[in-house]
């Protein structure tokens, strides 16, 4: 029991920081919040609603993206999209993720190989 | 039928955003709404929404309060996690001087008018109700407050907090500079028994006598009349105090802030001592009748002359006693300041509690 939870916690951990990248790399065309939460679920990234949604309004107000609503369709939606310091930060954190992916991915590779002993 | 899909629609929305502050709230209530018709319509395709739908929707959405939280970004607290254990130790000593203070009372009392024991007893028991409540009600306030603006604070800090350096790790404490929590708790019930004395029983700043062959009677100091107005200021200063002693036992050692509530509450201390005991009125009259009238110093004495000479020199000198108090004060509180300069300046920040 105790180590599903520690589980859950860390996976939570891990995807946070995910979930943000996922985020940003798919707002350089206008996107709604539901939109959103489609196309992360397709690639395996789900999100839920009440965890996207604030989410999206916390980088409106650090500045990395802008909004409109667009009261044209059948019903209002507000559109994310990158602002100029949102592309920056995206960019840095995309090269940040490269480098960490490739060394963890080494990481994980050679304990596949060889699986840890447990300590003396 | 049609009407109760969206009442629940409705009263979710209202649920979340009733938490949330005025300017967000349309904006977030308008964008609940579109995401609320996106999670239905992608459930029933082209079919119209039942209740049913309606109802799993929402609750995929989760509970309408951790959702106002996430919007929000920090949980709301009157009293958080972090202050709650302080709290629970200064109510339960705020709550144990009281209930002492009154039995002490009630004791005292009984003892000089052994006849009236049930009235006292009852009086007592009610006053023990009504300073609970009012000893619960001041802490909680005064914890409310400092939680207020510890939050407020972080969220400052954030912004403004200079780069790290190692020269900015706290100083070891000078020995002089730390509080030790016997001191604060020491404090607090003190101020609540002094208080509650002060409130229920001003008899007791007074001169007791008991003499063999006649009941006990106290010769009280002051001029209860004259003093009943001030009793509003006397539980604001006292609360004030205990607000500072709180600060002490959570910082646990001298800041400059610590020092500044310190002086205000000294200053107010001071400001209100002045006030009551500037007005000669404030003294008992009767003073020397009564001692006479106890039997301890029967009047025509050598002793009664000797003691009405030392009462007249203490009601008109006892305002000097309280400015000596006051310098003394001072004075501690300058030593501490140059202290804690000394510590700062050489870590080159300054203290902050």
């Amino acid at each position: 029991m105790e180590t599903d939870e520690t589980l859950d916690g860390l996976r939570q951990e891990l995807r946070r920081g995910v979930i943000s990248v996922a985020v940003l790399s798919l707002l350089s065309k206008p996107q709604y919040g539901y939109s959103l939460v489609s196309i992360l679920e397709q690639k395996g990234l789900a999100v839920e609603p009440g965890t996207l949604y604030p989410l999206l309004r916390r980088m409106e107000k650090q500045g990395l993206l802008e909004s409109q609503w667009d009261v044209n369709q059948a019903r209002p939606r507000k559109y994310y999209l990158l602002s100029a310091a949102g592309r920056e930060t995206y960019d840095q954190l995309c090269h940040d993720w490269r480098s960490m992916a490739s060394g963890l991915d080494e990481l994980i590779g050679a304990s596949n190989d060889q699986p840890a002993k447990p300590m003396d | 039928m049609t009407n109760q899909p969206n009442q629940w629609i409705e009263r979710y929305t209202y649920a979340v955003t009733r938490q949330l502050p005025e300017a967000q709230r349309a904006d977030i209530d308008k964008e609940l709404r579109g995401l609320i018709e996106d999670l239905l319509e992608a459930r029933t395709q082209d079919r119209a929404a039942t209740d049913e739908d309606v109802q799993a929707v929402l609750v995929e959405l989760g509970d309408p309060e951790s959702m106002a939280d996430k919007y929000r970004g920090h949980r709301r607290y009157l009293i958080g996690p972090e202050l709650y254990p302080t709290f629970v130790t200064v109510v339960k000593i705020v709550l144990g001087a009281i209930a002492i203070a009154m039995t002490v009372v009630f004791v005292i009392q009984t003892l000089l008018t052994p006849a009236r024991v049930v009235d006292n007893l009852l009086t007592a028991l009610t006053n023990l109700l009504q300073g609970g409540v009012q000893g619960f009600a001041w802490v909680t306030i005064s914890f409310g407050l400092t939680e207020y603006f510890r939050t407020r604070e972080g969220k400052d800090a954030v912004k403004l907090a200079p780069a790290w350096k190692v020269s900015h790790l706290p100083e070891l404490p000078e020995k002089e500079l730390r509080i030790t929590r016997a001191d604060p708790i020491a404090s607090i019930i003190l101020a609540v028994l002094f208080t509650v004395a002060l409130t229920f029983a001003l008899d007791l700043f007074g001169i007791w006598v008991f003499l063999h062959d006649r009941p006990g009677m106290a010769v009280p100091f002051l001029n209860a009349a004259v003093f009943k107005p001030y009793l509003p200021f006397v539980w604001a200063v006292a609360a004030l105090g205990i607000l500072h002693e709180i600060a002490k036992l959570i910082a646990r050692r001298w800041s400059l802030r610590l020092l500044a509530l310190n002086t205000l509450v000294d200053v107010v201390n001071f400001a209100l001592s002045l006030a009551l005991f500037s007005n000669p009125a404030i003294w008992n009259p009767d003073f020397m009748a009564q001692m006479a009238q106890s039997g301890l110093v029967p009047a025509e004495t050598e002793a009664f002359r000797t003691m009405s000479a030392l009462w007249g020199q203490f009601t008109s000198y006892f305002v000097y006693l309280i400015g000596l108090g006051f310098g003394v004060g001072l004075i501690t509180r300058l030593v501490r300041a140059v202290r804690i300069r000394r510590g700062s300046s050489a870590a080159g920040i300054p203290q902050v509690f």
